[in-house]
């Protein structure tokens, strides 16, 4: 190398310093313009590339006095850490802003509806009132129990006290079997005879299910369902008959206001009977029948009425769906019309 | 049993209004049904009598009357009915009369003054139709207001009796128990005993003296046939729902109303011989009252003369004894039957009377006599004649025993201390005779209360009579205890829950369902279940399966432009086999439709086995479910399965048979799914199995197998293979055309390794896979692809 050359490098680091600051500035300029990622590349190898300002400088340095050398090396080299570290911040701030764009570019409609299986089925509602009535009554200790639905005489009637030809049998329309000696439940009753047959008291069960009768209006269907109640035990009376019903209406409505009566009334299987009607807008509904079991019932069983009491109520579970669900006609719970079902998700 | 308020306050007449009357027998149990007025209110309406009849000078329709008002008053009346005539007792609307729909003033029709109107039935409420000028009795008083001379301010009760209170089924028997649940009086007329005219009578004869304790008969020769039924009893019948007929039937039915003794008159002229009580022998015929010719058996009861059959014993009378127009003797009769006699008669006639009813509920042993009195003094003092003595034959009449009532077991039933003196009070108002020891009352009900027979029913007695709302409401506090776990119900609820979250809405369809339906969709290893007495020709059959019931249900929802239907229902089928009825709870469900329904940027497909299946698969655990193809009534052939749960056929899924559907007029496939729900009742408590802490690792395997081969029974082999080490495996890729050979298809498993105890090493999963495809090999000849 010529002194010439020294002498410029000399000359020239008079300047160097300067020289360096004014590289560094220019990269922040030059970074700073660079829109996307490839020009910044480009932009970048004019100062960190193989032919780039810093590494030139480097290379220049071999010529440089031991004495200044240490320095001058370490002000490059602090040059170069600061144009890497505005092309990194650069960097970060393009790709942001690439990122920025895309985002914003990629909104979508959320107004629009979900896809996939976005609905559910429903339950039908007097399978939803059984349930709330079967969870009520379980908490009271009632166990739920369920029975067949073709019944013989003997357990729809005869055992209930309404032997062959007892006027109480035309208040059920019943329907017969061809060819066979049995018969379609006109009520819920017969599981009273059943569980006690089967299983010694005390006793606390509520049987609900389906039951037929010979009739078809707006307030009629020739199926419907019931809901049959027993509770044996030394001591349980018409007063707690009374309690219980009231009670159970008040929990089922959620009304602490409900209006209930007890009515006067005959079931060839209980006795004293009553009817138990609620007040609604100013008319009375039936809500279903009770009493005291009969003795001769409890007889038919096994059961000893001087050692026992019991009482027994049956409800009309459709009348109590129509009630809570303020349903008019019968005949939509049994007509499948997919408009009424999907109310009661 | 219907009657007329103001006939029953003839007898007891408590301080209170029709509505709480009303009110009062509802609560005593006797519950009224309906309280209507006998017609709508009108005024100023008076009897007249038409005393001359001329011409209207200027309209030929029309006529002028004179009519006789009372109170010397006549006025001049334009009629344009043709019935009027001289002498006819009219009932006359005076100038300012309000009738129901219009308001009568003084007019000139066609230059005639006319003061007032003339009314038919109609014009007054009483009926709908009109036929002319309404003709009022000749005994009416003229000037009397027609409301109040036919009572027209009275009410008609309807009462729905309950069937053990027979003695209510008559006024006197209604009057009682106002009196006793009102605490007020009653008084019935006396019946004077009669004097015997003539010294006729008939033979009675009782061959079967259980079936009829009692019969008393009477003969009355030459009663006027031509006498009218006075107008209060007409009335009062009409009120009570019976159609006057002739003077003697009326007066009958009055009777049995009035007291509640059904009776009977016959024709003497047309009875042979002496009356004989007894069961009839089948075969035998009588013609009855309706008309009807009817075969009797050897259980029903026939009053008989020499020659046969007269009548049916508490039913109904004969048609060839009964009483005409042209009627001047008659016999009376007046029996007790026993309840059983006629008891469920009306099933077996296929109709019901007033005796039957009464009797098949009870009538008061004892009252026979007493009636018969009533009645032919009715007759002698209506329409004449003259009355023989009363012949009877008779057994024993049912005695009345005693019943106790500890004062302590009514308290225990009722639930509170009542006290002696407050179920004293009842039984002094209800008339039953109580004598009161030690805590006990003894009480020998009277001869009409066939009710009264153990202690509940005087206990029911008391608590009634006080009072049902007077009876306090206790909450029962008794041991509690757990209720265990009911199978059925648990499972109940995990298939609703299930079938709900799938998007099937339940139903409740009918249990009877057509024919047809059975014949298309049912199990048709059952017999038929047929109902002898169906509500209607298409609900005959006792279901065997859910399927029919849901595509009418379906059938009734596309009528409705429904594209997408998704139902369950949850209920016993009934199946039956030589003599043993069976009744299982099945679940049934039907797809119809799209998939998911119309969605945005997505195809709609029709549902098909597949999607249907998938709601099975998810509900039952996959380890221990298969299906198998199967065949069955209704179900397309080649896209159905059996469900094998447990090692047991509990149902089946499947696309139900293109060729029945059309039937129904369904245009697109339905998917249905059946199965017993008690084959579900062993789901199984979940055992937690130890979860690696190694990765777990995928392979891939790829066969080719016949055509043929049921994918699911290799899927099935895999899985239940106890290959050490293999966690799960599932197929993902059926495949055939290009590069598999005809006649077979490639199937591609996904295979889940997992070792609870180490990361496995490439030549372990190698080794695994290898001895999966040596196995496929082995039983289905299977070849690795490619």
């Amino acid at each position: 190398m010529s002194s010439g050359g020294f002498k410029g490098l000399l000359f020239d680091f008079g300047v160097s310093s300067l020289k360096l600051e004014n590289i560094v500035t220019r990269a922040e300029e030059l970074f700073s313009n660079a829109e996307n990622n490839h020009t910044l590349e480009q932009v970048k190898s004019k100062f960190l590339g193989k032919t780039g300002l810093i590494t030139d400088q480097l290379k220049k340095l071999k010529a440089v006095p031991v004495k200044e050398k240490a320095k001058l090396g370490k002000d490059i080299n602090e040059a170069k850490k600061r144009i890497e570290e505005l092309l990194h911040a650069r960097r970060e701030e393009i790709t942001d802003a690439e990122l920025n764009e895309k985002i914003l570019n990629s909104s979508i409609d959320v107004t629009l509806p979900g896809k996939g299986n976005n609905s559910i089925g429903s339950c039908h509602p007097i399978t939803q009132t059984l349930d709330r009535i079967s969870t009520l009554f379980n908490s009271m200790g009632f166990s739920i129990i369920d029975g067949p639905e073709i019944e013989s005489d003997y357990y729809n009637f005869t055992a209930l006290n309404q032997p062959e030809n007892h006027p109480a049998r035309s208040m059920h329309d019943t329907f017969y079997l061809l060819n066979h000696d049995f018969l379609l439940r006109t009520h819920t009753s017969p599981m009273q005879i059943r569980h006690m047959e089967e299983f010694k008291p005390p006793l606390r069960i509520v049987s609900p299910g389906r039951v037929y009768r010979v009739d078809s209006d707006a307030t009629h269907s020739p199926m419907f369902h019931q809901l049959e109640g027993l509770w044996v035990d030394p001591s349980v009376s018409f007063a707690n008959l009374k309690g219980l019903m009231r009670e159970f209406l008040r929990v089922f409505f959620e009304r602490d206001d409900i209006e209930v009566r007890f009515r006067p009334s005959y079931f060839p299987f209980t006795e004293p009977s009553a009817e138990i009607d609620m007040l609604f807008d100013n008319n009375w509904l039936e809500i279903g029948g009770c009493g005291m079991v009969h003795p001769k019932v409890l007889d038919n069983v096994g059961i000893n009425t001087e050692s026992y009491q019991a009482f027994a109520f049956g409800m009309g579970l459709d009348r109590l769906a129509m009630i809570r669900y303020k349903v008019e006609d019968l005949r939509l719970f049994f007509e499948s019309d997919i408009r009424f079902l999907k109310q009661f998700t | 049993m219907i009657f007329s308020e103001s006939w029953l306050r003839d007898l007891c007449n408590p301080p209170i209004s029709s509505a709480d009357l009303a009110q009062c027998l509802t609560m005593a149990g006797l519950e009224v049904e309906d309280v209507s007025p006998v017609c709508e209110s009108f005024s100023g309406v008076i009897v007249g009598l038409i005393t001359r009849k001329e011409k209207h000078p200027n309209a030929e329709r029309l006529n002028l009357c004179q009519v006789d008002v009372g109170k010397n008053k006549l006025l001049a009346i334009i009629c344009g009915a043709p019935n009027v005539s001289v002498g006819m007792k009219v009932a006359c609307a005076l100038p300012g009369a309000k009738l129901p729909k219009i308001t009568i003033k003084p007019a000139t029709i066609r230059g005639v003054d006319s003061a007032g109107m003339l009314c038919s039935k109609s014009e007054l409420g009483l009926t709908e139709e009109s036929d002319g000028i309404w003709e009022l009795p000749a005994e009416a008083p003229v000037g009397d207001e027609v409301r109040d001379y036919f009572d027209l301010d009275d009410k008609i009760f309807s009462l729905k009796l309950t069937p053990n209170r027979g003695d209510c089924l008559s006024i006197h028997g209604i009057a009682r128990e106002v009196a006793a649940i009102t605490n007020s009086k009653v008084s019935f007329e006396n019946t004077s005993a009669v004097k015997p005219a003539i010294v006729d009578r008939m033979s009675i004869e009782i061959v079967d003296k259980e079936a009829c304790p009692k019969y008393a008969g009477r003969i009355i020769s030459q009663v006027n046939p031509n006498v009218k039924t006075p107008e209060y009893i007409v009335q009062r019948l009409l009120r009570s729902g019976i159609r006057s007929i002739n003077a003697v039937v009326d007066l009958t039915n009055y009777v049995m109303l009035e007291v509640g003794q059904p009776m009977h008159a016959f024709d003497l002229d047309k009875l042979n011989g002496g009356i004989v009580v007894r069961f009839a022998t089948k075969g035998e015929v009588v013609k009855l009252l309706n008309g009807q010719d009817l075969e009797l058996d050897s259980d029903m009861l026939t009053i008989n003369d020499s020659k046969g059959p007269v009548a049916l014993a508490g039913i109904m009378g004969g048609l060839n004894s009964s009483v005409t127009e042209t009627t001047e003797n008659l016999f009376l009769e007046s029996a007790f039957f026993a309840a059983d006699v006629v008891a469920g008669k009306w099933r077996q006639l296929g109709f019901s009377t007033d005796a039957l009813h009464r009797y098949e509920r009870g009538v008061d042993p004892n009252l026979a006599q007493s009636a018969l009195d009533r009645l032919s003094n009715l007759i002698a003092e209506v329409c004449g004649g003259n009355c023989g003595p009363v012949s009877v034959d008779q057994g024993s009449l049912p005695n009345r025993k005693s019943v106790d009532l500890r004062v302590a077991k009514c308290e225990k039933v009722l639930g509170f201390k009542m006290g002696s003196v407050r179920i004293a009070d009842v039984f002094q108002r209800l008339n039953l005779p109580a004598q009161y020891n030690n805590g006990v009352f003894s009480v020998t009900p009277p001869s009409y209360r066939f009710d009264l027979e153990i202690e509940e029913d005087l206990i029911e007695e008391v608590a009634r009579v006080d009072g049902y709302d007077k009876l306090p409401a206790i909450s029962p506090n008794e041991g509690l205890r757990f209720v265990p776990i009911n199978k059925k119900i648990t499972v109940e609820k995990i298939l609703r829950d299930h079938f709900v979250r799938r998007e099937y809405l339940e139903t409740v369809t009918f249990s009877f369902v057509d024919d047809q339906l059975e014949n298309d969709f049912g199990d048709l290893s059952s017999e038929r279940i047929v109902l002898k007495n169906p509500i209607s020709v298409h609900l005959n059959v006792m279901r065997t399966s859910l399927i029919g019931s849901l595509i009418n249900s379906l059938k009734f929802n596309v009528n409705r432009y429904q594209n997408r239907v998704r139902l369950f229902e949850i209920s016993r089928v009934f199946n039956s086999n030589k003599t043993k009825i069976r009744q299982p709870y099945c679940c049934a469900g039907i797809a119809y439709g799209g998939v998911l329904g119309n969605q945005w940027g997505r195809d709609e497909k029709n549902v098909d086995f597949f999607d249907v299946k998938a709601d099975l698969e998810s509900l039952l655990p996959k380890n221990e479910v298969t299906f198998t193809r199967s065949s069955r009534n209704g179900v397309h052939p080649g896209r159905a399965a059996d469900i094998i749960f447990n090692k047991k056929n509990v149902g089946w899924v499947g696309e139900l048979h293109p060729k029945v559907l059309s039937k129904y007029e369904i245009a697109s496939s339905v998917v249905a799914f059946e199965f017993q729900i008690e084959g579900l009742f062993d789901l199984k408590t979940t055992v937690f199995q130890k979860v690696s802490k190694f990765p777990a690792v995928v392979r891939d395997l790829a066969i080719v197998v016949e055509e043929k081969q049921a994918a699911g029974e290799i899927l099935t082999f895999l899985n239940r293979l106890e290959v050490n080490k293999v966690e799960r495996v599932d197929l993902f890729d059926v495949y055939s055309g290009k590069g598999i050979d005809k006649g077979q298809k490639g199937l591609a498993f996904r295979v889940l390794l997992q070792d609870t105890d180490k990361t496995l090493s490439d030549d372990e999963i190698d080794e695994v896979i290898g001895e999966l495809l040596e196995e496929l090999t082995r039983t289905f000849s299977a070849k690795p692809r490619r």
